[in-house]
């Protein structure tokens, strides 16, 4: 049955592709629609900044539509051809400036609901957690970052990351396994210990 | 017995991440299944790592969607870069593409200059040549009379500093005078 959803879903896509590429807008707004929160996402969880993330979205979307007759279907899913533009988008912007820490906490904040709101104690110790992922991430290097975003932020398989990232299953794999080893102290110390510590008050 | 457990935990280790993310094959997920049952350090490891990916995938999925002020603002940028594909022939050149002329521009005014430098040096040593000095020729002419009336003998000796000092020093012209018409008495 899921099966029949993704075949279905992958003939819409390809429906407005190929819209696209005779020139429909209508072909445009729809890809546009589908797929601007995943890539806006993608973007602020590797830039930390969200006019950065507005921009490089933007960026991507342009450069994907001008480009959208070089799309090969059989090659990669619709979703990992933009996915591996945003990234190389983000790895330019990166590597322009450093990332900007405080801007991503907001972010976060921004969208947060707290399991017991009305217990400050609960809220900060949500945002404590939320703070330390948000350094620790930061403090990973950009492919690592990159693997785990994918990976945890939008559920890609290693071979859909190895894709987005131009590199072998294998490493995609191993970059995931280091990056977990990174974050793995960090969390722990912040993490669902500290907010279950705190909301057994 | 103690080596046995440090392999399997090994094992485990290097296998974690991509059990708890249902990433292994199923005899390799039956196996660490088996040792996490069995082996608390293992068990320990898999709790820590199952609780990091729930956590990572709770908190990466709840950084903010872009508002509906962000995707309309975002579109109309999009789209304000994607009409001169068709209304504007001009602006509808990749960047690449204006990159490419003004390097073929910058290369033509190049090769300009240096054809016109190179054109203009062989122009001015043609020019230098034409305008040489013709080679200028002195001889001193001696004339000698020789004791016959009748033959004037006239050697041309090249100056110092002429070009053709060396075919023409020590040219001897001789010359035939005509001989003076001998007047009759009776005209006299």
């Amino acid at each position: 049955m899921s099966q029949q959803n993704n075949l279905h879903e992958d003939e819409n896509i390809l429906d407005m592709i190929a819209r696209g590429v005779r020139g429909d807008q209508s072909g445009y707004s729809d890809l546009y629609r589908t797929y601007v929160n995943g890539m806006y996402r993608l973007c602020c969880n590797l830039l930390f900044n969200e006019q950065d993330a507005e921009d490089v979205t933007q960026e991507a979307f342009v450069y994907a539509f001008k480009n959208l007759h070089r799309y090969d279907s059989r090659r990669a899913a619709f979703k990992t051809w933009l996915y591996t533009i945003a990234v190389s988008r983000c790895r330019n912007m990166y590597r322009r400036k450093r990332p900007q820490l405080l801007n991503l906490a907001n972010m976060f904040h921004a969208n947060l609901t707290a399991p017991m709101a009305e217990r400050p104690e609960s809220v900060m110790a949500e945002r404590a957690a939320q703070d330390a992922l948000v350094k620790a991430l930061g403090n990973l290097s950009p492919q690592l970052r990159e693997a785990v975003v994918l990976r945890y932020g939008h559920g890609l398989t290693y071979r859909e990351i190895a894709e987005v990232m131009e590199c072998p299953q294998k490493t995609a794999e191993s970059r995931v396994r280091l990056a977990h080893g990174r974050l793995r102290g960090v969390l722990s110390i912040h993490g669902q210990g500290l907010l279950q510590e705190l909301l057994s008050i | 017995m103690m080596s046995l457990f440090r392999w399997k935990y090994r094992y485990c280790k290097a296998r974690m991440v991509a059990f708890v993310n249902g990433d292994l094959s199923l005899r390799a997920r039956r196996r660490i299944a088996h040792y996490i049952d069995e082996c608390s350090k293992c068990d320990d490891l898999y709790t820590q790592e199952r609780r990091m990916a729930q956590e990572l995938q709770d908190r990466l999925h709840r950084t903010k969607a872009p508002d509906v002020m962000q995707v309309t603002r975002m579109w109309s940028a999009i789209q304000a870069e994607m009409t001169p594909v068709s209304a504007d022939k001009s602006r509808s050149v990749p960047y690449y593409y204006q990159r490419t002329r003004y390097a073929v521009a910058m290369m033509v005014m190049v090769l300009t200059m240096a054809v016109t430098i190179i054109l203009g040096n062989s122009s001015a040593s043609l020019a230098a040549e034409t305008t040489l000095p013709e080679p200028v020729n002195r001889y001193t002419l001696a004339t000698t009379t020789s004791p016959d009336d009748n033959v004037l003998v006239a050697a041309a000796t090249a100056e110092p500093g002429s070009t053709d000092a060396v075919t023409l020093s020590g040219l001897n012209l001789t010359l035939e005078a005509t001989p003076r018409p001998v007047l009759a008495p009776d005209e006299n």
